[in-house]
């Protein structure tokens, strides 16, 4: 009885293990075969509105690839996406989760300025970190050994470019809209003054507004009222809509300068004042055939609809860079990748070509060109102007 | 010998370090079993309890609950952070500030305090109408002192960053400071609250005529208690600015706000109800920010309920002020709990004796 007992433990025992052992290495196998991206992102407060859509774009980019087998064709992406809830102090909770989840690649949320304090938890761990659109060029200077990386040009450059269009079209006087709730509402148009004065223009006023707000009123009386010949606002929906409307019951005729946080349908509730605006965004390039118009495809198959907001293609770039970047390191070693992304050179995005080599805007910042529309209020389409980068812009601060 | 007889700070002295050791036993465990996360989150979670014992002390006593002190918070943590950050950095951040903050790098104590004296000097500044000031009135002013300090911040570019993230800040807490600090917090906040100062203040917070007609002078008390709060509230903003090492003004607005009101309400009125709302809270934090990924019940699946944390938080502050409005542990402090606890069991060990006897 007692050595039957003793059998049964034994056998129970070998058995135990050798599962054990199974287990492990079915882990480490698909450890090996899969690229984890880790996303402390926002899914229930103010940042939702555009992590939302770039976790889409970010889905098309990742079925396109693992539908090749993955990375090189034998690594799969696989997606960790937590929400951080805008808070800094739970970003960076969620970042050392996500490493101890085994993420290689670390993606944070739409504002550098909230994602800081887990970017540089990522960057102690030696992961390479892009913040999701995030916009301040100043955001991967503060994450030590150069882990930190944009996945837009940011605002300096952005400001600039509409600063030059401005002085192109022999506007002289301008009137801005800021607000300084958050660093992409008020830089952007910080760099738009700065570069438009250096090309002689003058800044007439400067309205600020709070996130949020809903009545424009008064600030739109001073700006129809004032001698500018533009108007530029750095507002994205809703408070650009609830301004542009203020704009048209108040007659204003003065033509408008928007900036990419506009690039969604809900723009087209602002109504008429839109035929006197132009905006910056990215993706210039949407004919039948570009990758734009591509990825645009493999959205609609996947999801049924038309992307909802540009977001979207900026997510479905970030993988693809991410994927190039992996796939020329060769290795999924964060040091390496980060070199590799640092060194990558003309990749086709959703939005053109993405380049981080020797970016002129600083290190870890990619640079696009960006693109002119006009809004065709029928369709609700965005007409591409032109395309460009701008010749100077303001340093980043 | 009960242990409440005896001098007053004997019973204070007592129940912070039945207070302390329950939460030395929470650390010691996290600490020998827990994960980084987990270290991580009970660093926050001692961060919290700070916070809310020095809300607690006024608004425990007061009666008056503050939506501000989150904006005291703010001023530690900056106060802090401004003389301890790398001169390289705040080179770069902050180039127009005055030379003797950017070229200043001195240690965290003295940083610490710093902030806390800028918190203390704008407390004592604003305090004397703050604490004229009763129920709605009172609440609306803290909340708009609130937004004072953080649209002040958010301003300040020159010396803040606007804004903008302020990064460079060494990371100085270390679970030695969070415990050290945390003790000092719990022993000055029971001194304040059983002191005649505390007694007189929650008499009047019951009933304000009675206070006052037994001779005790509610502004004064509500002064000390507010001040020494805002300095509680600053320690532990320096403490979460030297964790996270990059602060902005927006990390100290409304969603900490209701964060620590909500431990405070829920806890009770009490030192020991701060405590125990500020645990109750974290692990319910916690646990549903893990369902919020995904969960099922029998049938019911869901795929993802983002926001579910900030709705059981909101729903909890309802179900509290409706069924316990005296909160979790109400008025009383461990000792005294433990004493209630000890006489409700002796009249049943008595009545089982009878039985035996019987």
């Amino acid at each position: 009885m007692k050595n039957s007992t003793a059998s049964t433990i034994k056998r129970a025992g070998i058995g135990l293990a050798a599962a054990t052992a199974m287990m492990a290495w079915s882990l480490a196998a698909h450890a090996e075969d899969t690229y984890k991206i880790g996303w402390a992102s926002d899914k229930s407060n103010y940042l939702s509105f555009v992590d939302e859509p770039l976790a889409k774009g970010m889905e098309v980019a990742i079925d396109e690839i693992n539908a090749k087998g993955g990375i090189g064709g034998k690594m799969k992406i696989e997606l960790d996406r937590r929400d951080m809830k805008s808070d800094p102090m739970l970003g960076a909770t969620v970042v050392q989760e996500l490493i101890a989840a085994g993420a290689k690649f670390i993606v944070t949320t739409c504002d550098t300025d909230v994602s800081l304090p887990g970017a540089q938890m990522a960057a102690k761990a030696s992961l390479p970190v892009m913040s999701s659109c995030g916009a301040d060029a100043a955001g991967p200077s503060q994450v030590p050994d150069g882990y930190g990386f944009l996945n837009v040009p940011g605002s300096l450059t952005q400001g600039a470019f509409l600063a030059e269009y401005a002085a192109a079209q022999g506007y002289k006087k301008a009137f801005t809209l800021k607000s300084k709730s958050e660093g992409y509402t008020h830089t952007l148009a910080n760099a738009f003054e700065e570069r438009f004065k250096e090309l002689g223009g003058e800044i007439v006023g400067q309205a600020f507004y709070t996130l949020g707000d809903s009545s424009y009123r008064v600030t739109a009386t001073k700006m129809v009222d004032s001698d500018a010949d533009v108007i530029m606002s750095n507002a994205f929906p809703s408070d650009s809509t609830a301004f542009l409307k203020d704009m048209e019951r108040l007659g204003n005729t003065k033509p408008l300068l928007l900036v990419d946080g506009n690039d969604t349908p809900v723009i087209f509730d602002a109504g008429k004042q839109l035929a006197l605006s132009v905006m910056a965004t990215y993706g210039g390039d949407r004919s039948p055939g570009s990758t734009f118009s591509k990825f645009e495809e493999e959205y609609r198959a996947k999801f049924g609809a038309d992307p909802d907001s540009l977001q979207t293609a900026l997510g479905y770039d970030l993988v693809i860079a991410v994927a190039a970047a992996v796939e020329a390191a060769g290795s999924t070693d964060g040091p390496a990748v980060r070199d590799a992304l640092h060194n990558l050179d003309n990749v086709h995005g959703a939005t053109g070509l993405i380049t981080y080599k020797d970016s002129p805007i600083g290190k870890g910042i990619p640079k696009k060109d960006y693109a002119l529309v006009k809004f065709d209020l029928d369709n609700k389409k965005f007409i591409t102007l032109s395309t460009g980068f701008p010749e100077k812009f303001p340093p980043v601060k | 010998m009960s242990m409440l007889s005896g001098k007053w700070w004997k019973q204070s002295l007592v129940g912070s370090a039945l207070l302390l050791a329950i939460l030395l036993a929470i650390v010691a465990i996290v600490a020998l079993a827990g994960s980084t996360t987990d270290m991580r989150i009970l660093m926050v979670f001692l961060i919290n309890v700070i916070a809310a014992i020095s809300l607690q002390t006024y608004a425990g006593n007061s009666g008056n609950i503050s939506f501000g002190h989150v904006g005291f918070m703010a001023l530690g943590a900056y106060g802090s952070a401004l003389f301890t950050a790398d001169p390289a950095i705040k080179a770069i951040g902050i180039p127009d500030a005055p030379a003797f903050i950017r070229e200043a790098q001195i240690s965290f104590l003295p940083a610490m305090l710093i902030g806390t004296v800028i918190a203390v000097a704008v407390a004592a500044a604003i305090g004397r109408v703050f604490v004229r000031l009763s129920g709605a009135a009172a609440a609306v002013a803290t909340l708009g002192f609130m937004v004072i300090v953080y649209t002040l911040l958010s301003n300040a570019e020159q010396l803040t960053r606007g804004s903008k993230a302020f990064s460079g800040i060494p990371e100085y807490t270390t679970l030695g400071w969070c415990v050290a600090l945390l003790a000092l917090t719990i022993v000055v906040a029971r001194l304040l609250r059983d002191s005649n100062t505390g007694l007189g203040l929650r008499a009047c917070a019951d009933d304000p005529i009675a206070g006052q007609a037994a001779g005790v002078d509610i502004l004064n008390s509500r002064y000390v208690m507010w001040v020494a709060s805002a300095a509680g509230a600053a320690i532990a903003g320096a403490l979460y600015a030297h964790y996270i090492g990059a602060i902005l003004p927006k990390a100290f607005h409304f969603e900490l706000t209701f964060v620590l009101v909500t431990m405070v309400i829920v806890g009770g009125r009490s030192i020991t109800g701060a405590v125990a709302g500020a645990a109750l809270i974290t692990i319910l934090t916690e646990v549903l920010r893990r369902l919020e990924n995904g969960f099922s019940i029998g049938s019911i699946n869901l795929s993802e309920a983002p926001g579910l944390t900030t709705a059981v938080l909101a729903l909890m502050i309802v179900a509290t002020l409706t069924i316990r409005p005296q909160g979790l542990v109400s008025r009383w402090e461990i000792e005294e709990l433990l004493q209630r606890w000890q006489l409700r069991q002796k009249p049943q060990a008595s009545a089982r004796t009878e039985e035996n006897h019987a």
